[in-house]
């Protein structure tokens, strides 16, 4: 509703004060506005009311108390760059830029695109550094609605209270906006939606290019070749799939080179060393995927702890996969062509980010924001799963 | 069939009933709705009179071309197709580092600035700038036992210019950076801001002159060493660049950037912005008292 240009302020409110607390109380006051009203529709079960008004709190807890927002430097940027959307309208995202896949027009068309799509959100104030969190905020709650009803909520809600999601969630940053759009997909292709699911995916791909290619790939096992037929079409799709990717290297090894050098030159490393950290043969890819997807995973190990927020980081991502483990053990849940199909494009995301990330930052909050979304999608489709061997039995 | 739209039509008569008694809600609460925007727009209104009008003092400076400077965008343009908006800054990294240096809060210093933002800090007696320890400052030094050392140096003079001065890159125009300060005090931090910028450029002009002559004496050691003529040649081509840059860094002219627009103050004040408390706080009043109401109807029973 209010920006820095219809009311004419001159920079973001980026410093704690008066200003930052009273666009912040008002963007907070507008979504409990919202939470109200839902709740009051029974859109929202009346016994999350509470959690809902204690969750949109959670933004008043990170910039300026737990960290200065300069250590998420990222935010200026997204703020800057909605201000800009809801300056300039449509205009500022130029649709033709897609097609010409250059770099710079990637950057500019996730960023335009992840603006455009907030913009839709609305909020009260967008004139402080941590405004763009309380539409974060109010896209999980959206996204809470949305699974609401298909999961069950006292399950439901532990996803929602996962430290990673309330830390990124209380933040100017897009990984709300990419968890919402993947686990959206993700559910849309467990339902077999082919064209809700297809028009996530492509929203999801302008927003962020590395979450796409499992969404792309599980589209297409499920749609185009129906690989939840037979466990021989499978696992011979994806073995076509692997030797597919092994004879094309040379044609997208410049894109991950790219990115490969790109997260190491952000980390600090001179561009005279990160071009070393060129992959040349495809033989290298296979390996260093097969070295680095595992270590992608748990990092940090527990010799490479350094401070508390690194070993938080290592436990949460620790008891996620536990929880992810036994979700596919239970009632053998991992014998399911359902299961094998969102492993494998799971396998797909993460080995993806595992070769191209570099630093520990990024690869924190990267590994979260492709993890995520197949967790609850698995979570979904075992209680699915359930659900249907329960009927069985019955 | 006939119970999928049984179901809607139950959902919309429920949506409709709860609309309807949604809009009796606000009816009923009007009074007291309005009441409540009235009294926060007031607190409002008599809380923009406790605020100072601020101006702003804005600056635009853009690259040198003349400086033959590396840097990762102009090493890799692909890689900095992706990060430029992460590393940002490229080539004025090196002003902002030294104009938030204590070298160039020294030379502020020394340019008076001391005396004319500490004037009444200034203790006689000890021929010192002295500050007032904060509350915590006080426990602090009586719990753990030391003794605060409450002189204002340029230390403090270079916190403050940090914390006053904000920068940042034009999206629009790449290679260019604007510094803005907020103040209330227009006029002396525009003098502020012109005196910061042509000192950082002296003391970056004069640590690369220092580095040239360093450079200069050095090769005339080796040239006296080295028994080879080409070898010679090769020095003293070396040696004719270095006195050649020596020539460029002692005139006047600015060195690491070029100044675009000088420090300009707005013609009025950009703080406070009295449209964004008076809707703000209204709006606060408001809603206050609507999920008030509203809440109150979801858990009647």
């Amino acid at each position: 509703m209010f920006n820095l240009s219809n009311l004419e302020f001159v920079s973001l409110i980026d410093d704690f004060g008066a200003y930052y607390l009273i666009s912040e109380v008002s963007n907070y006051l507008f979504c409990i506005l919202i939470v109200t009203l839902f709740t009051y529709f029974k859109w929202v079960e009346k016994k999350y009311y509470i959690f809902w008004c204690v969750y949109f709190l959670t933004p008043f807890l990170l910039n300026f108390v737990l960290f200065d927002p300069s250590y998420m430097p990222d935010q200026w940027t997204y703020m800057k760059e909605i201000n800009l959307v809801k300056k300039e309208g449509f205009d500022e995202f130029n649709f033709s830029s897609i097609l010409n896949l250059s770099i710079g027009d990637i950057k500019a068309t996730r960023l335009g695109a992840s603006s455009y799509i907030l913009n839709f959100i609305p909020v009260f104030s967008l004139l402080s550094i941590g405004s763009l969190a309380f539409l974060n905020k109010l896209l999980a709650f959206l996204l809470f609605v949305f699974l609401s009803r298909r999961i069950e909520t006292k399950y439901l809600v532990l996803f929602f209270i996962i430290p990673s999601f309330i830390i990124y969630s209380s933040l100017s940053l897009r990984e709300t906006l990419i968890l919402t759009l993947s686990s959206v997909s993700i559910v849309y292709l467990i339902e077999k939606k082919i064209i809700l699911s297809l028009i996530f995916i492509v929203i999801l791909t302008l927003v962020k290019l590395q979450n796409a290619p499992g969404f792309v790939v599980l589209w297409m096992l499920t749609f185009l070749f129906s690989a939840d037929k037979s466990y021989l079409r499978l696992w011979g799709l994806t073995f076509l799939g692997i030797v597919a990717l092994i004879l094309s290297f040379d044609i997208y090894s410049p894109i991950i080179n790219l990115y490969r050098m790109a997260w190491a030159v952000e980390d600090g490393l001179p561009l005279m060393f990160a071009q070393e950290l060129e992959i040349t043969s495809v033989f290298q890819l296979i390996s260093l995927t097969l070295s680095e997807t595992p270590r992608f995973l748990v990092k940090p190990y527990l010799w490479e702890i350094s401070n508390p927020l690194q070993l938080f980081v290592g436990i949460e991502s620790l008891i996620l996969l536990y929880v992810l483990f036994r979700l596919i053990i239970k009632e053998n849940f991992y014998k399911t062509k359902e299961c094998q199909i969102l492993l494998i494009c799971m396998t797909t995301t993460l080995a993806l980010y595992a070769v191209t990330v570099w630093n520990f930052g990024t690869l924190a909050r990267y590994r979260f924001i492709a993890f995520f979304p197949y967790l609850l999608g698995i979570f979904y489709a075992k209680q699915l799963f359930s659900r249907r061997v329960n009927f069985a039995t019955a | 069939m006939a119970s999928i739209i049984e179901v809607t039509n139950d959902k919309l008569k429920e949506f409709k009933i709860l609309f309807l008694n949604l809009i009796n809600i606000i009816r009923l609460n009007l009074v007291q709705l309005a009441s409540a925007t009235l009294i926060a727009f007031l607190i409002g209104f008599f809380y923009s009179f406790t605020l100072t009008p601020k101006f702003s003092v804005v600056a635009t400076i853009n690259q040198n071309d003349e400086l033959n400077s590396g840097g990762i965008s102009r090493t890799n343009s692909l890689l900095s197709g992706i990060l430029y908006d992460e590393i940002g800054d490229g080539d004025f990294d090196n002003l902002f580092v030294t104009m938030f240096s204590t070298t160039a809060a020294q030379k502020m210093w020394d340019k008076g600035y001391a005396e004319l933002l500490y004037k009444n800090n200034y203790d006689e007696s000890q021929n010192k700038y002295l500050r007032s320890p904060t509350r915590w400052e006080s426990i602090g030094s009586f719990v753990l036992g030391y003794e605060l050392d409450l002189e204002i140096t340029p230390k403090n003079l270079k916190s403050h210019m940090k914390g006053i001065i904000s920068h940042g890159k034009d999206p629009d125009y790449p290679g260019t950076q604007w510094l803005r300060i907020e103040t209330n005090k227009p006029a002396f931090y525009q003098q502020l801001m012109n005196d910061l910028l042509i000192a950082s450029d002296n003391l970056i002009k004069e640590q690369k002159l220092d580095y040239a002559k360093n450079q200069i004496t050095y090769l005339e050691q080796q040239l006296r060493e080295a028994g080879d003529v080409e070898v010679q040649a090769t020095i003293i081509d070396t040696m004719k660049s270095k006195y050649l840059s020596i020539a460029m860094l002692s005139n006047d002219l600015p060195y690491s950037f070029k100044i675009t627009d000088p420090p300009e103050i707005s013609s009025n004040p950009i703080s406070p912005n009295l449209r964004f408390i008076y809707y703000f706080f209204a709006f606060m009043g408001f809603s206050i008292i609507l999920i008030r109401a509203i809440a109150k109807e979801i858990f009647k029973d």
